[in-house]
């Protein structure tokens, strides 16, 4: 037992005066002569002499099995000896004590708390003892902590959309007057079924990506009376075609920006 | 059983035991018959009645004798020096209580007696009938 946890041991011992007025002395002390609190009534010599007093009939009392109690009476008062845990308590008290309140004492109160103090001891000595990465382990395998998924966060919430699709067509080159230099023309049942799949959504620009990886955004337009000659055709202004760094018959991969 | 002869008084044991003391120590005497008939009552298990001259041995657990008979002596003695260290005047008693035997200790004047019984024994009508 530390001396830091005698402490808890100390005020009940200071108590006991205090539930039995009776009792004008105590002392707990272990067979070794170590004192672990008292009333401070006599000197400390005194104490010494006493606790080894006690320890020489405590040696031969092994006779007996040890001692579990020990009693003195005289006429007036009695010195009363009890072993608690590994330690023995020692109360001197007068006649007129109340014996139930003493034996309460004596055989309950202060056990419970010594045994307490032992247990808070062994514990702290164990944690002093014990490695960190030990300890650790030891704590993991003894709490056993169920680790509660911690939720991923999650995107806001949109709706479901189809993959993008994304489709190949050869390049035309377009030209003229009425032309619009940012914008291409698309084949026109290609449109539709984008209209088809992204249904209710609007989308009026496209990626255009050539086969060399470059890319632009850009405007586009439907080819609505499209011949069958239309078929899979890019028709793309001039400024594209540079930016792009493409060329009529060749291949370019498109798809819709959806809005 | 007490017999008087001439000074002396021979007493007989019940196990045997004979011991002869000097009839001027009428206490010595008193407490020996009065440890006998104690002796017959259930869970006590012996007696040591010691005088500076004297001694009565009578225990059940014979291998037990000289042991007792120091834990005996080691009561009588110190808690003497500790009834002193607590004011205690007056001493009646000394009771001992171990794991299965409790021992009860009583001085009169030069006389020593000690009374081994079982634990669930009564101790307060020995105490009693040898203070009497």
């Amino acid at each position: 037992m530390t001396e830091s946890y005698s402490n808890p041991i100390q005020t009940i011992i200071d108590e006991i005066r205090t539930l039995s007025p009776e009792t004008t002395d105590a002392l707990i002390f272990r067979n070794n002569g170590q004192t672990i609190a008292n009333t401070q009534t006599g000197t400390e010599n005194q104490t010494k002499k006493f606790v080894a007093n006690f320890a020489n009939i405590s040696v031969q009392a092994q006779a007996i099995g040890g001692i579990e109690n020990f009693t003195i009476q005289a006429a007036d008062s009695q010195l009363n000896i009890v072993a608690v845990e590994e330690c023995f308590l020692a109360t001197v008290s007068s006649q007129t004590a109340n014996q139930e309140i003493l034996k309460s004492i004596t055989k309950i109160v202060v056990p419970t708390v010594v045994r307490l103090v032992n247990q808070i001891d062994v514990k702290a000595k164990e944690l002093e003892e014990k490695p960190y990465e030990e300890l650790a382990m030891s704590t993991s395998k003894e709490a056993k902590p169920t680790v509660e998924p911690t939720p991923e966060l999650q995107p806001p919430f949109e709706p479901f959309l189809p993959k993008t699709p994304t489709y190949q067509f050869m390049v035309e080159k377009i030209s003229g007057f009425m032309v619009a230099v940012d914008t291409v023309r698309i084949d026109g049942e290609i449109v539709e079924q984008w209209s088809n799949l992204y249904e209710g959504k609007q989308f009026s620009r496209v990626i255009i990506e050539a086969l060399d990886g470059k890319k632009t955004t850009c405007k586009f337009k439907a080819i609505k009376d499209a011949k069958n000659s239309a078929k899979g055709i890019i028709q793309i202004p001039e400024k594209i075609l540079q930016t792009l760094q493409t060329e009529k018959g060749k291949l370019v991969m498109v798809k819709p920006v959806i809005e | 059983m007490l017999k008087q002869k001439n000074s002396q008084v021979e007493i007989e044991f019940p196990y045997g035991a004979v011991i002869t003391v000097g009839n001027d120590d009428s206490v010595f005497t008193d407490l020996a018959a009065s440890l006998a008939e104690i002796r017959k009552l259930d869970g006590v298990r012996g007696y040591i009645l010691r005088s500076d001259t004297s001694a009565i041995i009578d225990l059940t657990e014979q291998e037990k004798i000289i042991e007792y008979a120091i834990l005996s002596s080691q009561i009588s003695e110190s808690s003497v020096e500790m009834a002193k260290q607590f004011n205690l005047t007056d001493v009646e008693s000394v009771l001992v209580e171990g794991k299965t035997v409790k021992m009860l200790c009583i001085n009169m004047s030069r006389n020593r007696v000690s009374v081994f019984m079982d634990k669930i024994a009564t101790h307060d009508s020995i105490i009693k009938r040898i203070l009497q």
